[in-house]
């Protein structure tokens, strides 16, 4: 193990998650306060945060507002967040692009949980990972190509947003050439994890296109925190400030049936 | 004398402290950047989570008008972000410190507002941006600032000011009104042939009517066909002589102590003459801070009224079989513009649908029509500005225009007297042979009285 590949695997974890971790977590402070800033009260006050917020803070610039059921709004919510389905009905072929994206990025993630797994489930895993990773690639690139073709994204982007794309497309890629080339056995992931917990560094035996992967993993936990690439949470306060969740799944208000607050849709 | 009541509810629903920082702020040395530091809350987490796809642009009329950076939502909220990190945020601070750079672009303040007065307001990006930013309330912050370097568009500026010291946007005295009201009468009694009042400042009276003050001065058909709608239910009814337009031009300029001064001005009105309902006329913007600011917000406590706009009024009456209307009177076909601020942001797309499929013989949508229609170029104030009429004709509203070369309709109704100003311009100026009215015009020519 050379230098670079100990610095990569021993210790620029160290740095990278929590630098995540406290990043994220002053991110979702950030937001909160200015989501409710009678949180900031705490832990003075013996009011209600939520009473205070409610009466001075809640947000009241709706958009669309009432006029359907809480099942709908929870319907439309779930559906737009699985499936983008707002996006399929504006833009379909960005719609491809985002969602594969996103989608391999969850089966990359999923994949993960076989270090926990049955030794006879690591093919599967691996298939997934696969997938996952492929997907990730080709949408990426697409996305990418995007923002350099499309004069109306090309305009706005700056030289942050490329960086940010252009490290998950290396994280994407060194994923897809590792599982290609037959991936890590659980075993070898489960000994680093244990070597890295315990602060005891240790050879490994995995292919060096790991090593690369894991450079581009740790160098994307310390770009997210400050890129367009953290909008997960964003997306439900905004919808909160919109006083909708409707936008999602691009229907909106309640389909011409005269339905007011309260009511469920008609059969 | 204010009752001692409404001096404590007051005082309980304004944030301690507000009167106090609002000072110290203005007295600073740099208070116009400071003030956006307390804006609406959404300017930071859009900051944050913009993925930059340009969808926006993409659904946005200005920049269909005119696709180029300028014009671009996200290059435009850009301009107040930018602010926002350079005094509030810690790297923001840290950039400016070692390489400072002016405010704003080529030094150049009056560019900043010229950019800020070129966003509609209309929230069609926020309908459709995929992580849910509404554009419209970074260009209120930008407005914001704006008006409080005193750089707002003359206009808008003077109907505030007219706001402050009349009550209402023209600046029409409570003498001039008197005289325009019984005008209204003397015509609406010629034309039925029935003493159809107007009834002002009746105290203890169920209604108060609100209508924009250009329904009363320049549009009166929209005023007679509630009045008419008003006689024909025998409603007990009034309108203020103190406060008698409907409107908010505060929201539209970004400056809070202005929009919430206007909407108290009717607040208190309603409240003195005791009405049980506040029935707003065709004002969008009016009816959005009444009822989904004012009164959802808790701006000024519990209000002792009920809130509801013309639309949803006319159409449950019609609904109840309260109202009898002869279609045959509007026999062209018509089509309805929605307004953005009703339909973006109140949500009444059906009820005025509703009144011209019963008062007109052939009612036909409008493309994209409903929640996330295209804006008439003239939203966000823009249609009182005779300075932007170029921009508002050939830029933002081009995709208008086209629509209503498209529509096969002879009338488009609207529900807004902005929109009703820029579609009637946008018809002239690209010779367009549509007429332009408001809804409750038509019903006016279809009721029958008996």
């Amino acid at each position: 193990m050379d230098g670079f590949e100990f610095f990569i695997l021993y210790r620029l974890p160290y740095i990278a998650i929590p630098f995540y971790l406290i990043m994220l977590s002053v991110r979702i402070w950030v937001w909160m306060r200015f989501y409710n800033p009678a949180i900031k009260l705490l832990p003075r006050t013996r009011r209600s945060v939520y009473g205070v917020w409610k009466q001075q803070y809640r947000p009241t610039i709706h958009i669309f507002p009432g006029s359907r059921s809480q099942r709908t709004k929870w319907k439309r919510a779930i559906k737009g967040f699985v499936f983008f389905t707002g996006l399929y009905k504006r833009d379909k072929v960005l719609w491809l692009g985002s969602w594969s994206l996103h989608l391999g990025l969850f089966l990359v993630i999923v994949a993960h949980v076989r270090v926990i797994l049955p030794p006879n489930l690591e093919p599967i895993c691996l298939r997934v990972a696969l997938i996952g990773s492929g997907l990730m690639t080709v949408s990426g690139t697409y996305l990418l190509l995007r923002r350099i073709i499309v004069q109306r994204v090309r305009e706005i982007t700056d030289f942050r947003d490329y960086l940010a794309e252009f490290i998950l497309l290396f994280f994407s890629l060194t994923a897809f050439l590792m599982v290609l080339d037959g991936g890590i056995s659980s075993e070898a992931l489960r000994h680093y994890v244990s070597r890295l917990v315990t602060g005891t560094a240790a050879v490994i035996d995995v292919q060096r296109i790991f090593v690369w992967h894991m450079l581009a993993a740790q160098l994307l936990l310390i770009v997210i925190p400050f890129s367009h690439l953290l909008h997960l949470g964003g997306i439900f306060l905004s919808r909160e400030f919109l006083g909708t969740s409707d936008t999602f799944a691009g229907d909106f208000g309640s389909g011409f049936s005269g339905l007011k607050d309260g009511q469920d849709e008609k059969p | 004398m204010e009752k001692p009541d409404k001096i404590e509810r007051e005082k309980k629903y304004i944030p301690p402290g507000m009167v106090g920082t609002y000072m110290r702020r203005i007295a600073e040395s740099d208070p116009f950047v400071r003030e956006i530091q307390d804006e609406p809350s959404a300017l930071r987490l859009y900051m944050d989570t913009c993925t930059k796809c340009g969808v926006c642009a993409q659904e946005c009329p200005v920049y269909y008008g005119q696709p180029d950076k300028r014009m671009h939502p996200v290059e435009r909220s850009r301009q107040v972000i930018r602010l926002y990190k350079k005094y509030t945020t810690f790297w923001g601070r840290f950039w400016n410190a070692i390489f400072p750079k002016p405010d704003f672009e080529n030094n150049d303040a009056e560019l900043f507002s010229e950019r800020m007065y070129e966003c509609l307001t209309c929230r069609r990006c926020a309908a459709f941006c995929p992580v849910g930013i509404d554009h419209s309330v970074v260009s209120r912050v930008g407005r914001s600032l704006v008006d409080l370097m005193g750089l707002t568009p003359p206009s808008l500026a003077q109907g505030t000011h007219n706001s402050f010291e009349t009550g209402n946007l023209e600046g029409a005295s409570p003498e001039a009104f008197l005289d325009t009201i019984q005008f209204i009468e003397e015509e609406l009694k010629e034309e039925t042939g029935q003493d159809i009042s107007i009834p002002l400042d009746r105290e203890g009276a169920e209604i108060f009517f609100l209508p924009p003050s250009g329904d009363v001065l320049v549009y009166a058909e929209n005023l007679m066909g509630m009045a008419k709608i008003f006689h024909a239910i025998d409603a007990d009814w009034t309108m203020s002589s103190r406060a008698f337009d409907g409107s908010n031009f505060g929201f539209t300029t970004g400056n809070n102590f202005s929009m919430k001064y206007e909407n108290k001005h009717y607040i208190d009105a309603c409240e003195k003459l005791g009405c049980k309902l506040m029935v707003m006329g065709e004002c969008g913007h009016a009816y959005r801070v009444m009822k989904f600011m004012a009164s959802e917000g808790h701006w000024w406590g519990t209000l002792p009224f009920e809130i509801t706009s013309g639309f949803e009024y006319t159409a449950q009456l019609i609904r109840a079989g309260k109202l009898k209307l002869d279609p045959d009177k509007n026999p062209d076909s018509v089509t309805y513009h929605d307004a953005c601020q009703f339909a973006a942001g109140c949500g009444i797309v059906e009820e005025p649908r509703e009144i011209l499929k019963a008062a007109c013989a052939d009612y036909r949508e409008m493309p994209d029509g409903g929640y996330t229609q295209w804006c008439c170029g003239g939203g966000g104030g823009l249609s009182a500005l005779r300075s932007v009429r170029a921009f508002r004709m050939d830029v933002s509203g081009k995709k208008k225009a086209e629509q209503m070369r498209e529509t096969d309709a002879k009338v488009v109704s609207t529900s807004c007297l902005q929109c009703r100003t820029q579609l009637k311009e946008i018809a002239r100026y690209h010779k367009i042979p549509l007429k332009i009215t408001g809804v409750h015009e038509l019903v006016n020519n279809a009721i029958i009285l008996e």
